[in-house]
């Protein structure tokens, strides 16, 4: 397979086709391969504040289910629904949530706080309570630009 | 020079080598240690071969561009890490400082300022959009955080161009149950303050200029200027506030902003009054005076004459009052 892709005998929409030939015929032999893999196509978005809050329902002073950082990576759980506008399920590793959808990106952040300046940071001695309210302030706080539509 | 290119030439190039190898003298009868009166293989090996001829081999085939390319490369990804770790020692550059030092601020006063609280969408983000651009103020950065609190009445925090951060206490706007536009213009009036850098200004603390965008001295970070900051901003948001000058020209300019609306600049006039009055009335309230001054000035400057001494009717519903069923 190798000197024929070397040979040039084979290009990549060829090899693509292959591979997904072989993942269909194990999905029908053995149907829990999908259960173990259907997360790893979810949607992947990053954090785009400096802290951000997985909240237990899709309203801004809902309680908190834990406190994110700037660039975490969250996976959006189809099954986390929510009819409430720009709120979306999400989960990061064990902990599923609701979080306001402005405060992610498809891209990964490079902007971050932590990763700019993450020694002066870490001198500022935050404790874990003073991150909590970093997190809270995103979703008490307004934005929005003039002469852009809401 | 794509990677298959560099494959195929350096095949060439170990096929011409190998050629070379075959052209050199059969050396399998020559000693492998050195001996006194012959010679050994990687001795004949010297001798034999023509290394000019290989830098012209290699020059032909480009290699030591390629050579040269690499070198750079591993010369520029060596300073772009080196620069990536001095980065990591950096404060926080001109235009990171003040959102940061936002969030720090409201972090450490989040007790007092009590922004973290349950409110109902009174709707003041889109009153205030609508009105900036009703005035043409378009492209502004705007954030409003509401507050649960009465130490605090209204504040613009120190930002950079364009940007602006609004904090609004909740107690003082029902109190004096000012209506959407009312209350767009006691935020146009902060906004005039942003602007004119007066809260920069009336700031006591400039040990934070010094470490702005600079690099830490032997890495080793210092942070009390940003505590010193904190209890500055802190003094001039609950204690010190505004000069007498500095409101009349806030006063001045916003009344020749309105001036193109008539229905803006009587609500000015009245929030004034509001103003006025709840500063004389209201113990909650009893320093905003002494934070603004004054609002009695200020219905003054606007109007020489004093014509409005006589307290208006607001022209629009409160944004508390009880709604009356029709």
């Amino acid at each position: 397979m190798i000197e024929l892709i070397m040979m040039k005998k084979i290009n990549t929409l060829h090899l693509t086709f292959i591979l997904y030939l072989l993942t269909l015929t194990s999905f029908f032999q053995f149907p829990f391969l999908s259960l173990i893999i259907q997360p790893v196509y979810s949607q992947k978005l990053y954090l785009n504040r400096p802290y951000a809050q997985l909240l237990n329902n899709p309203y801004s002073y809902s309680s908190a289910v834990t406190t994110l950082p700037c660039a975490t990576p969250l996976l959006v759980t189809p099954e986390l629904k929510s009819n409430a506008v720009d709120w979306i399920g999400a989960k990061f590793a064990d902990e599923k949530g609701y979080i306001y959808r402005p405060f992610l990106s498809l891209d990964r952040p490079s902007d971050c706080y932590q990763e700019k300046y993450p020694i002066f940071l870490r001198a500022l001695g935050l404790d874990v309570t003073e991150l909590f309210y970093w997190g809270r302030l995103q979703n008490q706080v307004q934005e929005f630009i003039t002469g852009e539509t809401l | 020079m794509t990677r298959e290119t560099t494959y195929y030439r350096f095949l060439i190039f170990i096929f011409l080598l190998k050629s070379f190898n075959l052209t050199f003298a059969d050396n399998s009868q020559l000693p492998m240690t050195p001996t006194p009166s012959s010679i050994t293989v990687q001795e004949s090996e010297l001798k034999e071969v023509n290394f000019d001829k290989l830098n012209d081999i290699l020059k032909k085939d480009k290699l030591d561009v390629y050579a040269k390319e690499k070198q750079k490369l591993a010369v520029k990804l060596s300073q772009e890490r080196e620069k990536l770790e001095s980065k990591r020692f950096s404060y926080p550059s001109d235009e990171d400082f003040w959102p940061l030092f936002h969030d720090y601020w409201l972090i450490k006063n989040a007790r007092n300022l009590r922004w973290d609280f349950e409110k109902a969408d009174l709707g003041i983000g889109i009153s205030f959009k609508k009105t900036l651009e009703e005035l043409s103020l378009n492209k502004k950065r705007i954030k409003i955080l509401l507050l649960d609190s009465v130490i605090l009445s209204h504040f613009a925090l120190p930002t950079s161009e364009n940007n602006y951060y609004f904090l609004l206490s909740l107690p003082f706007i029902r109190s004096m149950d000012l209506s959407k536009r009312e209350i767009s213009i006691l935020l146009l009036e902060d906004m005039i303050r942003s602007d004119r850098q007066y809260a920069l200004k009336n700031l006591k603390s400039e040990n934070y200029k010094k470490f702005i965008g600079t690099q830490m001295k032997d890495k080793k970070p210092q942070v009390a200027f940003m505590d010193e900051l904190l209890l500055d901003l802190n003094d001039l948001v609950f204690k010190r506030g505004f000069t007498f000058q500095q409101q009349f020209e806030v006063t001045k300019e916003l009344d020749l902003l309105l001036s193109t609306s008539p229905e803006l600049l009587k609500s000015y006039v009245v929030l004034n009054q509001k103003r006025d009055q709840l500063s004389k009335t209201d113990v909650n309230f009893k320093s905003y005076s002494t934070m603004y001054p004054s609002p009695e000035m200020q219905l003054l400057w606007l109007n020489p004459k004093g014509s409005n001494k006589k307290f208006m009717a607001s022209p629009d519903a409160g944004l508390f009052a009880p709604r009356v069923k029709k």
